[in-house]
């Protein structure tokens, strides 16, 4: 069901590509409901692709001129959007209203004669031209390739308790806008193979032009693409159209991205609720416009390419599930995760980004398992870096791992310090599974379909996400083992999102000690009954090796430590020697734990041993043998065994 | 068959051939797995099918690792080239049925050497023609020609070698340009046999590689990779014995 109160801003827009001098020249209407509780005097309004009219904007000052390593190098292009006209529609005439550019020309400012009060509606039209910039980030040309995305101006979001959210553009920025109906004519040279958000209703050719009609139902952004070069490919899941758009010579990777769609949006469905439109766009920019990819709008995103890589060596030698097909899983992934839970990326990215993150990974796991021979995103000579090892390893390593707290506004990133993509996407995705682990798989969905239930339509918080938690299981849920029981241990959901969202520290735990002790026993002098000391006299085995002493003479002792500063319950595995082991939880409050089998010879222990802390970037210090020469020392073994292979191929590949 | 008769009467080359090949690879690996042992510290990791992840977490956290991985395996195996360069007189010595290997190691190293390097240039030149002419074809024809083209040229080095050891003038560039010439021009048996035996060695070398990069340590998948490597030498010996008849058939 869609819920109609959540229309809040509805547009149409007639809008005429010119190839030749790389502008969009458009009308607009859009018709706005102020539905708060607040009478409004002014209107902002977004002109993002201002952000590439010059270089002391606030997008190229924080940006450095360029774009997920991509800058327009010498082909540098200016890209702007004018207001020309500004008008206040009351049904039979327009008023001129007046507007202007805020400091930053991403932001500007319209003023209404009259307040706009509460639950009324308003009708403003305007006119606008969009110069195109030559594409580096997200939006632009490429020689005749077009990327029409964020072009025209866009009313901000009035919110009951926060007021006006108009954010200045920076480079880490993204956007944030209410839902509506868009009703776009789009005026293209004919032999345009056209993409966009939304349906096409209706399509006309008149010489060399054609014009498309197009309509969106309940979504808060419209976006478009327009290249000749490309080759349609077609598929569907469920009823829902799949449409990709590529370049003639890459029509062979489009069953791959089917693929990978069809896998998101299995598990999306499943674990989210029903897609709510009736189509997806997949556009593949061509080389040369890669500036362009990677970028979702409601119903269309943009994807990359897949790599070249022979069938053979895929097989054998290296194959990988990131580049390409992840890219599809995530774009597509942002349909749910801003498309549909439309969260403020400015204010909180990563209840979109890093959640989105968090949820392809589980796209991937209910495709190809947990464990299982399937479950790689890497597979190097049939070695395989499993998910849960993807999701660890991109936090970062030791010495070098992101700083900077989680729930802060995009602009509050750093771009010379780096992390925005660390923090947002990797560790949010990192925190949640590894909130999932702890709480188990049944309980985490539970209260994920609750967010997404509450989210749907709407424009959910961390706190929204934080309350779903809470609400569903409980302030303090039971920690679960890997095999689904309960472990004696409740986790505070509170302390875990807290040191989340606002801490920067990680789980890091070691084991310090692992080791077999003789057992103390009771030699000495001790009073007797009465009040006179008396001599127990020390053991027959007192000076007896360790080692040689029987079991029960023994007493294994484990000793761990918590280096980093985030507090979680860790499960720790101890073996011992007669080939026993048991499970210990660890409340992971303390700095150290300290554990004793008396009675016990331990053999090695191990800290997590499930890989439930993905949150955990350093695991090497996890599992301790109690003799170095019981120890398997399999990674060593491994990179031997590599040595001695790269040895014999340059011996025997290259000796005369 | 000759050619492998010569080897046949000289086990003790093969035995030094092989011992070349394999002791690279030992080396390396010795060297790689303390090194990794050492920056692993007391710590080890569970056999939980995450060692990809562990050995990247490792390398990320110690580079050393890394150079210790790859610069023994380079090392070991290009003093091993060189070693069999060096030694080229001996070998062709003993498979010409003479004595004396030493002093014919040091009778020929220094022509050896230098027409080495007269054949590098001529290699380079020969290959780049042929990549150039081959490049617009599809390409596995690509692969494939560059691939016969490459033996040749490992064909006429041996070829080179062979008449560097004996011939009046040793030192002149057009020793290494008529074996060029000759093994291009004279496309019979021996020139067959010898590219067939260079991509049948390049084939053990990337088996080998693969099986140890690909293996999981177990006993078998170690003898493979060292039985691969020996083949390998192997090859290269008989491809070097194929030059030796070529230039003096057996009687």
């Amino acid at each position: 069901m869609v819920p109609l109160e959540r229309k809040v801003a509805s547009y149409w827009i007639e809008a005429k590509l010119d190839p030749e001098t790389k502008t969009v020249l458009a009308g607009a209407t859009l018709r706005w409901k102020n539905t708060t509780g607040r009478a409004v005097q002014a209107l902002p309004f977004h002109l993002y692709m201002n952000a590439f009219r010059a270089e002391d904007t606030a997008w190229m000052r924080s940006s450095g001129g360029s774009h997920r390593g991509i800058g327009p190098g010498d082909e540098l292009d200016w890209g702007y959007v004018d207001v020309r006209t500004m008008e206040l529609w009351d049904g039979e005439a327009g008023r001129p209203l007046t507007y202007r550019e805020d400091t930053d020309p991403t932001l500007l400012l319209v003023s209404l004669p009259s307040p706009v009060e509460p639950g009324r509606t308003i009708e403003l039209r305007y006119t606008f031209e969009t110069k195109l910039p030559r594409v580096f980030a997200r939006t632009g040309y490429a020689d005749d390739f077009f990327m029409v995305a964020q072009w025209f101006p866009k009313i901000a979001v009035l919110e009951e308790a926060g007021g006006w959210k108009a954010h200045v553009f920076t480079v880490h920025d993204e956007f944030y806008a209410d839902f509506g109906d868009y009703e776009v004519t789009l005026d293209v040279p004919a032999e345009m193979v056209v993409g966009h958000t939304g349906v096409r209703v209706a399509e006309s050719t008149d010489g060399e032009r054609k014009r498309l009609s197009v309509r969106a139902s309940m979504v808060h952004d419209f976006a478009w693409t327009a290249y000749a070069d490309f080759a349609e490919h077609e598929g569907s899941y469920e009823g829902i159209r799949i449409r990709q758009l590529l370049p003639k010579d890459r029509l062979e990777e489009a069953p791959a991205h089917l693929e990978a769609q069809i896998l998101a949006l299995r598990s999306f469905e499943d674990r989210y609720g029903p897609y709510p439109w009736s189509t997806i766009t997949i556009v593949h920019p061509p080389p040369g416009a890669q500036g362009a990819g990677g970028m979702e709008y409601p119903t269309l995103y943009t994807t990359s390419s897949r790599p070249q890589i022979p069938a053979l060596v895929r097989r054998f030698v290296l194959d990988e599930r990131v580049a390409g097909t992840f890219t599809t899983v995530h774009e597509f992934g942002h349909q749910y995760f801003q498309g549909l839970f439309a969260s403020n990326e400015h204010e909180q990215a990563w209840v979109d980004e890093g959640l989105n993150t968090m949820a392809d990974l589980l796209a991937y796991e209910d495709a190809y398992g947990r464990g299982t021979e399937d479950d790689w995103i890497v597979r190097l000579f049939g070695h395989r870096l499993p998910i849960d090892a993807f999701v660890r390893l991109s936090l970062g390593r030791r010495g070098d791992l992101p700083v900077s707290p989680l729930d802060q506004p995009a602009s509050f990133f750093s771009a010379d310090v780096g992390d925005y993509g660390a923090v947002t996407y990797s560790k949010t995705s990192a925190a949640m599974l590894t909130l999932r682990r702890l709480v188990g798989d049944g309980a985490f969905r539970r209260a994920m379909a609750a967010y997404a239930e509450r989210a749907r339509f709407a424009h959910p918080t961390g706190d929204d996400l934080e309350r779903a938690f809470v609400d569903t299981l409980g302030a303090h849920p039971p920690v679960r083992n890997a095999d689904g029981s309960e472990a004696p241990l409740r986790l505070d959901l509170a302390d875990f999102f807290d040191q989340m969202r606002y801490g920067s520290g990680f789980p890091d735990f070691r084991l310090r000690r692992v080791e077999n002790r003789r057992r103390m026993g009771e030699a000495g002098y001790h009073r007797d009954e009465s009040g006179a000391l008396e001599e127990t006299p020390l053991p027959d085995d007192f000076d007896t090796a360790v080692f040689d002493l029987p079991d029960e003479r023994v007493e294994g002792v484990v000793v761990m430590t918590r280096p980093g500063s985030f507090r979680l319950p860790v499960p720790i595995l101890v073996a011992f020697a007669d080939d026993s082991a048991t499970t210990v939880w660890w409340d992971g409050r303390d700095r150290s734990k300290v554990l004793r089998f008396p009675g016990k010879r331990v053999r090695y222990a191990a800290i997590d041993p499930d890989h439930a802390i993905l949150l955990e970037p350093n695991r090497l210090d996890n599992t301790r043998y109690a003799r170095r020469d019981d120890a398997p020392q399999a990674i060593p073994a491994f990179a031997g065994r590599i040595a001695e292979a790269l040895a014999v191929l340059v011996t025997v590949g290259v000796a005369p | 068959m000759n050619a492998l008769r010569r080897i046949v009467r000289a086990p003790d080359l093969v035995a030094l051939v092989l011992v070349a090949g394999l002791a690279p690879g030992l080396l390396a690996r010795q060297v790689a797995t303390m090194s990794a042992r050492a920056a692993m510290g007391p710590f080890d990791v569970l056999r939980d099918g995450h060692d990809l992840a562990y050995l990247v977490e490792l390398l990320a956290a110690h580079p050393s690792v890394g150079l210790a991985i790859a610069g023994p395996a380079a090392a070991g195996g290009l003093l091993a080239a060189l070693a069999m360069l060096v030694l080229t007189g001996g070998l062709v010595a003993r498979l010409e049925g003479r004595g004396g290997f030493g002093g014919a190691v040091t009778g020929a190293l220094a022509p050896v050497l230098v027409q080495s390097l007269y054949h590098a240039v001529l290699r380079v030149v020969f290959l780049g023609l042929v990549f150039l002419a081959a490049g617009p074809a599809p390409a596995w024809i690509s692969a494939a020609s560059l691939a016969v083209a490459y033996g040749l040229c490992v064909h006429a080095f041996d070829v080179t070698r062979v008449r560097a050891c004996r011939a009046a003038d040793r030192y002149h560039p057009r020793l290494a340009f008529r074996a060029f010439m000759d093994v291009l021009s004279r496309r019979g048996l021996f020139s067959a046999g010898a590219v067939a035996l260079v991509l049948l060695g390049g084939a053990a070398a990337l088996a080998g590689a693969f099986a140890g990069l690909s293996g999981d340590g177990s006993a078998a998948s170690t003898a493979a990779v060292r039985m691969l490597a020996g083949t390998g030498m192997f090859l290269g010996l008989w491809r070097l014995s194929v030059a030796v008849e070529r230039e003096q058939p057996l009687r």
